[in-house]
């Protein structure tokens, strides 16, 4: 009997083996497969948030938005109007609207959850009339009947949740930009279909509180004419994008509506503390 | 914040892993060439004309640990299932490695053949939540020592 051990074959030539190109390729696979689950969500999210109850929102964002009582007088100004559109635009009951005047220079206004809606000192010294700061307000307003600003939240919070299974810092991070005070206007981008919906309830509202478009049309006109080259831009154009078909869309309203697109423009009424200093 | 320690160990887990690697498997294929006498069989009996001989067990064991790389893209593969590559390497090492222990041991018993060979393998596991794995692999088996006259 011949005894004998031949040497085995190597099984693992390390220059063969691609443990990186095996990682990244599952890492991929499990991003993909996340970002779909993400969006899923998303989805759904965005789609169920808006049938909470308006209470809900309120409540939560009771103790999140902080009044500022230097500025009272401007807050009930902006609240004057703004509950003026809010009638126009028959806004439920439970859907009280809180007006914030923010001393600060960004020509830009927001609505968030719960019906809070921050209007910037840059907006209303730059607009021209009442008229066209209706028209943002009413803008703004529109989204909150809509629940826009939830369907947002939603989305937001759901892509935090799903980010946070992978890391949880980010996930964190996004979630609380959603949800924090800070980031809430600038993360609450609209879909182009969401502002469409918004403007033609900013115009119906405007037209029936003034009886006509005018200021609404030329908003976006002045503003840009008086943007400053230096500033890069208003922040009211990146959450709004402006277009000349949103100026074309404001005049196609009152042609199709029969409402006069010009009249006689109410001036602002509301006064303005000096601008705050420079720093 | 908690990436960047993510891709830290990925990185350190990946370098040192493989240095380790590579130094080992240099290692035992020198060391297999310088054992390569000692014959290894897993026959139960020894073949009829091997018989002036004693019996001895004989055992050698080897604990390998995988790195922090090695367990992230097992963790990915579990998800997808398929062939664990960077694990197979690990129980490579450690079955040879404790192959070469049970030879060495053998040798210094002055044999030359190792009969019934058999592994056990061992799952250690380190830290809390299952965390990195380590592998012992165990390789026993009846060494045959010529009999010592007198």
């Amino acid at each position: 009997m011949k005894l004998e051990n031949p040497a085995q074959p190597e099984q693992y030539d390390p220059a063969t083996e691609q443990p990186v190109r095996e990682m990244l390729i599952l890492l991929g696979g499990v991003l993909v497969i996340s970002l779909v689950v993400a969006l899923v969500l998303a989805y759904f999210a965005g789609m169920l948030a808006p049938r909470l109850p308006f209470a809900v929102e309120r409540d939560f964002m009771a103790a999140r938005m902080p009044v500022d009582p230097r500025f009272a007088a401007q807050s009930a100004g902006l609240q004057q109007l703004a509950d003026r559109l809010g009638a126009a635009l028959d806004l439920p009951a439970e859907m009280k609207l809180t007006l914030h005047y923010s001393h600060d220079m960004t020509v830009n206004a927001y609505a968030t959850l719960g019906g809070h809606i921050v209007v910037f000192r840059g907006l209303v010294s730059r607009v021209t009339s009442e008229n066209a700061l209706a028209a943002v307000i009413a803008h703004e307003i529109a989204h909150i009947r809509h629940r826009h600003p939830a369907a947002a939240a939603g989305r937001g919070i759901a892509i935090g949740l799903t980010i946070s299974i992978l890391s949880s810092a980010l996930g964190n991070t996004v979630a609380e930009r959603v949800m924090g005070t800070t980031g809430m206007g600038v993360l609450m981008n609209y879909s182009r279909d969401q502002e469409t919906a918004a403007d033609d309830d900013a115009l119906r509202a405007v037209a029936k509180v003034y009886g006509h478009l005018g200021g609404a049309a030329d908003l976006f006109e002045t503003l840009k004419k008086s943007q400053p080259e230096s500033e890069g831009g208003f922040e009211i154009f990146r959450s709004h994008p402006f277009s000349e078909r949103r100026i074309e869309h404001v005049r196609e309203f009152a042609a199709r509506h029969g409402i006069p697109a010009e009249g006689p423009l109410t001036p602002v009424t509301l006064a303005l503390p000096a601008p705050p200093g420079k720093h | 914040m908690d990436l960047i320690l993510l891709l830290t160990l990925l990185a350190v887990g990946y370098i040192f892993g493989r240095i380790a690697e590579s130094r080992h498997y240099r290692s035992i294929i020198k060391r297999e060439k310088q054992f390569a006498d000692i014959l290894l069989f897993a026959a139960k009996r020894a073949p009829p004309e091997m018989t002036d001989v004693d019996a001895v067990l004989v055992s050698g064991s080897a604990v390998i640990s995988s790195d922090y790389f090695k367990w992230f893209v097992a963790g990915l593969r579990k998800i997808f299932g398929g062939r664990l590559r960077v694990y197979e390497t690990l129980l490579d090492r450690a079955r040879r490695e404790s192959v070469l222990r049970l030879k060495q041991q053998t040798r210094e018993l002055g044999g030359n053949a190792i009969f019934n060979v058999k592994f056990e393998s061992f799952n250690v596991t380190m830290g809390a939540r299952g965390g990195i794995a380590a592998v012992e692999m165990l390789a026993y088996g009846t060494a045959l020592i010529p009999k010592r006259t007198g």
